[in-house]
């Protein structure tokens, strides 16, 4: 009967058994996209840093100060709390690394630029971990200049640029398409500016040789004109003195879409026209986007000649709109439309007087409008001598738009004539050049988000044969008065990972991996080098002017000043090993503490075990020994090792502890149940601290492994050096540097001028704890 | 023959459809491993082997919320109201362990049938039958000006081995713990409950304060008008 049933109704139970699977398989679909989406959703951060300096002696000391924001939202909410610098050479070669910790997103702090450090433009790189899933140009770079006091001095130098157009000028057309019989913007960029090029007529010709347009170049090689393709003709430019270049304007199609936005008053205006484009039903929409947040939505008629919209300025966001024409599934036009922000912050800086003589105390006054307790950086340093280095230095510029552009060779910003703020025409070139936010669709999102501290990645693998180690137990400890442990079981990859926060500053960690003979020497560790990924890139040289060669001279000078007067330089206050121990045991409280020191003297372990411990039973019998817990519960020995930790660090050599007697001894404490830490089973635990603490150094063998986790950072503070001997010349470059926070409405700094005349540059830059941005610059100058 | 042929095509597809799921980016789960906490406690060693009593409820899934402000969340908890003590049943190998108490602030548990949660503090109480203050888990019934705990113990009867459940209440205002007696007395002896106020809720919601849910009711009550 049962088969009859089944056979009569065979389809369906297959057809619902069918339905039942796809219905699981799609809410596991939903839950791996939701799991995906919110890798991307979480978006990307920025980074902004300030030096103190443009150009530094190898020796000396770099003071920076970093701002991580959320790259969307331009505030500091849910950033990461570990910030990773780097400073690569010009064949992006690194030549200094470091990581510091950021507290609401700010961090500062005093490196060492290394003796051996020679004359060169090095680019210094700034990024987290998070950072590290999306391409490495969207880290924060800048470059600076480090020179050693013998090195010569060179005119030109290699310098690693992105790499070089193959045209001599580049076209960009607005909205990325070209129309025959319709005017375009175009703008144009000179790919290898040349003084000798300024005001030099460019011509446009077209195939047959004639003149359609001509435009005389810019002083900084790019602008734009207006311009109308004329059917069946293609178009190249030569410039005057360099007409055996020809550059290649993009083609122009027949029919097809064109895209202008502008801005008009206090509306932007965006115009789409359709050149006896597609004429059926596929749906065409109009979507802007301003970091990665939609700002304007809309779906248009697929057949409509013409189309005018009109927006309210302030209906889009502050800074880069990406605007994107799409049909169906493909991005016809793009078109990127800058809003300069204005709802930051505002702060003034009150100069008493412009002009000070050297050495002169100052006293400036700095007020925020809004009181709101503030993360910043002030400063008064020397104006900037490097032009080609100007970039990324204003904090706001930087992250609503330079940072929107990073990385792409095809973009360029060109200011409408009419404002001189108004940097609105920003154009791409077509195919939907790389902006930023289109790299995130393929983003994996391998690397943590470090909120808490310092994700610490390594592997394990055998070093004979180079395969991982897996499922294996590692153990992360420091040598402490407490016992702080942590665990975690190596992968399928034999990777492993441990988050470090701020406890484990500047310490040497140890690792361990559990299951393995003591004499077991075939480990090999590896631990993740977080490095900026620099990539490869072109070579080119970079020419010095006059003036930044003659400065470069004089920051060499200043240098030599300085050592020869021996000016003490405060050392950066890194955090000193400890001791003390911040944490408590991971097990919790003992629950018996002996000192060793209260009783008469005991020469080894066995007599400590057995007349001063009672929760424990040491054995020892030639080289074997064993150690086990009296568990208070059951009242009897527990019967398993009992779980030994030295110094803070499992230690399984009974061997050493053996040896060990009240002289040495410090403490021990002893936890007389078994415990259970997280899947670790303690079967009691004995925790002996040395007067020393110290392990023996032939504990170490390949199982075990040290770490140094070097952190820079130091407390907010003013780290500047102040301490000059007398009668020494006063040649300070930075004249005041506080990154820190503030609370006040009203701030007062003050700080001597130094006997280095020229003009200087008052700066605060920073974010508010509600997220706004904050900068002001005022200029001074030392006579 | 075809029907079968067109049922065979659909398995196929649904197999190949499952078969080409991938369920990629592991973030998550990673990120979850690297920050979790991990709980601390001492292996339990059953006082009353065969007497359920002693447990407030089943394991149920619960948050253990540390005293570093750490939650770990997803742990097979429950409260031995013997012992006074959080119990946590490992899943790796469901050993049982009696959670550190001086590590933890509180712990709340949710019954996946009914979603109640369930929530439990950790309280510095001073025993009727001892000197000392001792921690003990007061379960949270009502929160607000004045909250609503009751304290769930057991005692047990040598004689009989049997354990005589109860459940005493306290009333927490500015981190102070009273003692009180279950129903109205107990209610209006405290200074600082408006006395005609509370008869006010009690008489006009009918409520019955000697047993535990009028009371909540009753304390929700009072906190909803005192906060207008």
């Amino acid at each position: 009967m049962r088969n009859r049933f089944i056979s009569q109704n065979f389809k369906l139970i297959v057809l619902l058994c069918s339905l039942l699977s796809s219905c699981i398989i799609f809410s596991q679909t939903n839950e791996s996209f939701k799991t995906l989406n919110k890798c991307l959703l979480d978006k990307n951060e920025k980074v902004f840093v300030q030096l103190d300096k443009e150009c530094y002696i190898s020796g000396e000391t770099l003071n920076f100060s970093s701002l991580i924001l959320n790259a969307s939202k331009l505030n500091t909410d849910g950033v990461s709390e570990e910030v990773y610098f780097e400073m690569v050479d010009n064949s992006n070669k690194p030549v200094m690394d470091w990581h510091c910790n950021a507290k609401n997103g700010f961090s500062a702090g005093t490196v060492t630029i290394p003796d051996s450090i020679s004359f060169g433009i090095y680019t210094f790189k700034a990024f987290t971990n998070w950072m590290r899933n999306f391409s490495p140009d969207l880290y924060f770079s800048k470059k600076v200049i480090i020179t050693r006091l013998n090195d010569k001095t060179l005119g030109f130098i290699p310098y690693s640029v992105a790499e070089n157009q193959e045209q001599l000028i580049s076209f960009f057309p607005e909205g990325g398409t070209l129309i025959e019989g319709i005017e375009s913007r175009i703008a144009y960029k000179v790919n290898k500016m040349d003084s000798l090029l300024i005001n030099k007529i460019c011509y446009i010709k077209d195939n047959e040789g004639n003149t359609a347009f001509q435009f005389n170049v810019s002083e900084n090689g790019v602008g734009s004109f207006n311009f109308t393709p004329v059917s069946g003709k293609s178009y190249n430019a030569e410039i005057d003195s360099a007409a055996n270049k020809k550059s290649e304007l993009p083609k122009a199609s027949p029919n097809g879409y064109w895209l202008k936005v502008f801005r008009s008053g206090n509306s932007v205006r965006i115009n789409i026209v359709n050149k006896d484009a597609y004429q059926d039903n596929e749906k065409l929409k109009l979507i802007g986007t301003t970091r990665g947040k939609i700002s304007y939505d809309t779906i248009l008629s697929s057949k409509a000649k013409n189309i005018q919209i009109e927006l309210p300025l302030n209906s889009l966001r502050e800074g880069i709109t990406e605007f994107l024409l799409i049909r169906g599934n493909f991005i016809i036009n793009q078109r990127l439309f800058y809003i300069e922000p204005s709802g930051t912050q505002s702060v003034n800086i009150n100069l008493p007087k412009t002009m000070f003589n050297s050495g002169e105390k100052a006293d400036i006054g700095i007020d925020l409008n809004e009181v709101d307790e503030s993360s910043v950086t002030v400063s008064v340093s020397e104006v900037p001598h490097f032009n080609g280095f100007s970039f990324n230095r204003s904090l706001l510029r930087y992250m609503y738009f330079d940072s929107e552009l990073t990385g792409i060779p095809n973009a360029i910003a060109i200011k409408s004539n009419l404002d001189e703020n108004d940097a609105n025409l920003v154009l791409l070139s077509t195919k939907f050049g790389q902006y930023a936010w289109n790299t995130y669709q393929n983003s994996e999102c391998l690397n943590l988000k470090e909120t808490s501290g310092n994700i610490l990645k390594g592997k394990v693998k055998k070093h004979s044969s180079g395969e991982p180690v897996v499922g294996s137990l590692i153990t992360m400890s420091c040598i402490d008065s407490v016992s702080t442990l942590k665990y975690c079981n190596t992968d399928i990859n034999g990777t492993f990972l441990f988050l470090l926060d701020d406890y484990y500053d500047n310490k040497d960690i140890v690792f361990q991996i559990h299951g393995y003979p003591r004499t077991q020497n075939d480990i090999e560790w590896e631990f993740e080098d977080k490095d900026g990924r620099a990539g490869s890139s072109t070579m080119s040289t970079f020419a010095f002017t006059n003036s930044e060669l003659n400065y470069i001279s004089l920051c060499k000078n200043i240098g030599l000043v300085d050592k020869i007067f021996k000016v003490k330089q405060k050392k950066s206050a890194n955090k000193d090993f400890t001791l003390a121990g911040s944490k408590g045991n991971f097990y919790g409280k003992p629950d018996d503490i002996v000192h060793p020191a209260d009783f008469t003297e005991l020469i080894d372990f066995d007599d400590v075990a057995a007349n001063i411990v009672p929760g424990i039973r040491f054995r020892s019998k030639g080289e074997k020994s064993s150690m086990q817990v009296y568990s208070l519960l059951k009242h009897e020995i527990i019967p398993e090792e009992a779980f030994v930790i030295l110094n803070g660090i499992p230690y399984d050599d009974l061997g050493y502890i053996a040896t060990l007697g009240t002289k040495l001894i410090k403490k021990i404490e002893v936890s007389q149940s078994t415990i259970l830490y997280g899947d670790i089973t303690c079967p009691g635990i004995v925790s002996i601290y040395t007067n020393n603490f110290k392990i023996p150094a032939n504990y170490y063998n390949s199982s075990k492994c040290i770490y140094k986790n070097e952190i820079k950072s130091i407390p907010f503070s003013n780290s500047l050096p102040n301490d000059n001997l007398k009668d020494s010349p006063d040649l300070k470059q930075t004249l005041y540097w506080f990154p820190g926070t503030i609370l006040n409405k009203t701030q007062k700094i003050q700080f001597a001028t130094s006997d280095l005349k020229g003009k200087y540059e008052v700066s605060v830059k920073g974010v508010t704890k509600s997220g706004k941005l904050i900068e002001k610059t005022a200029i001074i100058e030392v006579k | 023959m075809r029907s079968i042929f067109i049922t065979v095509i659909l398995v196929i597809a649904t197999l190949l459809n499952s078969y080409s799921q991938n369920i990629n980016c592991c973030y998550d789960s990673v990120s979850e491993k690297v920050y979790e906490q991990k709980i601390v406690a001492k292996l339990f060693i059953n006082p009353l082997i065969n007497n359920n009593n002693q447990y407030y409820s089943n394991w149920l899934k619960g948050k253990v919320y540390l005293n570093n402000g750490d939650v770990i969340s997803n742990e097979l908890l429950r409260l031995n109201r013997y012992m006074n003590e959080l119990l946590w049943l490992r899943k790796s190998d469901y050993k049982t362990g009696m959670v550190d108490k001086d590590m933890v602030l509180g712990f709340s548990t949710e019954n996946p049938d009914t979603k109640q949660i369930k929530k439990f503090t950790k309280a510095r109480i001073k025993n009727w039958y001892s000197s000392d203050s001792i921690d003990v888990f007061i379960e949270i019934l009502a929160e607000g000006d004045i909250t609503l705990g009751i304290f769930r113990t057991s005692r047990l009867n040598k004689n009989s081995n049997e354990l005589t459940l109860k459940n005493i209440p306290y009333i927490i205002k500015d981190n102070k713990y009273y003692n009180i007696k279950s129903g109205r007395r107990g209610l209006y002896s405290l200074p600082f409950i408006d006395k005609t106020q509370m008869k006010s809720v009690i008489k006009a919601n009918h409520l019955k304060v000697r047993k535990e849910e009028g009371m909540k009711m009753a304390i929700e009550l009072y906190n909803k008008q005192s906060s207008k």
